[in-house]
């Protein structure tokens, strides 16, 4: 699905993000895990073109289009349901978009402010908008960036059941920043640990807890509670 | 209190030379404000928006701009539009046109230099998400627009203010000739050194009367009142 060859990207002398080769197969859960400045929202801005590599390639197979939460969204001053449906564009049919829509709502639990401004939501709210209006649709390819971490611990539960039951429904592949090693055990199948912008560790969640190879993987796990 | 009551009486009587100086000044300064916004507003995104080579550059020479003193642009659109400047065959020199000129050198920098500033405030961030979801160009710049709508009624209102309380500038190039040029801001200078007080208050009063008015009309598309819950 996806391939990254000899990435680099410099933030003015500092090299941010240096990948030899990585390969993401179709339909598969990753969890980018890592501290802060490990590269893990550059690696996804890269991937969604955000910005562009300083040298290699990012290769999507038949170029499917990308789609990306930011980990500062922006809920638009429309109301909420507005919101929802700008992002669905003008693939849809009108009833079709709407009912899309009000299962978006239903679904991240935001019937209750439907009418809300969404540039008047609190942290948690404008995350669950960001993943509503991202979700309303099916698309092959899912990049996001630390989308529960306005979220309380309930919100953050559903959410994460949410994401895997889209990715499962539609052969979504998923590309998800996460701090927490408990939520990348919930939803991916692969686990990727960065550290200063490279790939110290690239398993399966089950191996990376019980056995981590690298130093970095090591001194993570010890250090994130479950 | 004799000058207030006159100047009252000017307002209420509908004097003729009264109400052409205010058409004049509206006139005059509506032009300015919406060329300087026409230019001013998408070069303010365009550079609010993004970051590139030499931007600290730009807005440093912008920041300068905003602050052009009104009798050094007056100075400049003189020299331009005089006889034997290189636009004087325009004949535009003590023209409103040519006042208008003036105001849009002095206001455009300011419009351009705060819209940039502002933009640059939540702009990165829209992007950011609607790159995300995939929008079409022309679905971005709405958003960039409509989202930003409150700060750039605020930038239009700093020119219309700019605009309509300007001396130096439109008198050096308007020459404030009566029927012609003469605005309510040199009417004023003008009045009040002839000791003609009722006429000078009237329009002061007027001034203050209509940047109230724009005002309100502006908070009301501004959408304030806030919605707490």
């Amino acid at each position: 699905m996806i391939t990254l060859e000899n990435l680099k990207k410099y933030a003015g002398q500092r090299l941010i993000v240096d990948i030899d080769r990585l390969h993401i197969k179709e339909g598969q859960r990753i969890a980018l895990l890592g501290a802060n400045g490990s590269g893990k929202s550059t690696l996804l801005k890269l991937i969604s073109s955000v910005i562009k590599p300083d040298e290699g390639q990012i290769n999507i197979k038949k170029e499917k289009p990308v789609y990306y939460m930011p980990q500062q969204s922006y809920g638009f001053s429309s109301g909420v349901y507005k919101n929802i449906l700008l992002a669905l564009g003008k693939d849809f049919k009108r009833e079709e978009r709407r009912q899309m829509a009000a299962a978006a709502l239903k679904q991240f639990g935001l019937e209750g402010l439907k009418d809300k401004r969404g540039d008047r939501l609190s942290g948690g709210e404008t995350q669950r908008l960001a993943l509503a209006r991202l979700m309303a649709a099916p698309h092959d390819l899912l990049l996001l960036d630390e989308p529960t971490g306005a979220m309380d611990i309930e919100a953050e539960k559903a959410v994460e059941k949410a994401i895997v039951d889209y990715c499962k429904k539609n052969s979504t592949t998923l590309i998800m920043a996460t701090h927490s090693p408990r939520q990348a055990l919930e939803i991916a199948d692969r686990l990727i640990l960065m550290h200063e912008g490279s790939v110290v560790e690239d398993t399966s969640p089950a191996k990376l807890i019980e056995s981590p190879q690298s130093q970095w993987g090591k001194v993570f796990i010890e250090h994130k509670k479950f | 209190m004799d000058a207030f009551k006159e100047a009252f009486g000017l307002i209420i009587s509908f004097d003729k030379e009264l109400y052409g100086i205010i058409a004049l000044t509206l006139k005059m300064s509506l032009s300015s404000v919406l060329i300087s916004c026409l230019i001013g507003i998408p070069a303010g995104v365009a550079i609010g928006s993004r970051n590139f080579k030499g931007k600290g550059l730009l807005m440093k020479i912008l920041h300068t701009l905003m602050g052009l003193p009104p009798v050094v642009a007056g100075l400049i659109v003189f020299l331009l539009l005089s006889r034997s400047g290189p636009l004087g065959s325009l004949k535009l020199l003590f023209t409103v046109r040519a006042m208008v000129i003036a105001q849009v050198l002095l206001i455009s920098p300011i419009v351009t230099g705060l819209t940039a500033s502002l933009v640059a405030v939540k702009t990165p961030t829209i992007l950011e998400t609607a790159a995300g979801l995939r929008l079409s160009r022309p679905t971005k710049l709405k958003l960039i627009l409509s989202e930003n709508k409150a700060p750039l009624i605020s930038v239009v209102l700093t020119g219309f203010g700019r605009a309509i309380s300007e001396v130096g500038a439109i008198s050096l190039v308007g020459g404030n000739i009566q029927h012609r040029t003469r605005a309510m801001t040199t009417a004023i200078v003008l009045e009040t050194g002839k000791g003609n007080f009722k006429f000078a208050i009237a329009l002061g009063f007027i001034l203050i009367i209509i940047a109230f008015v724009i005002n309100s009309i502006a908070s009301v598309f501004r959408g304030e009142g806030y919605d707490y819950a």
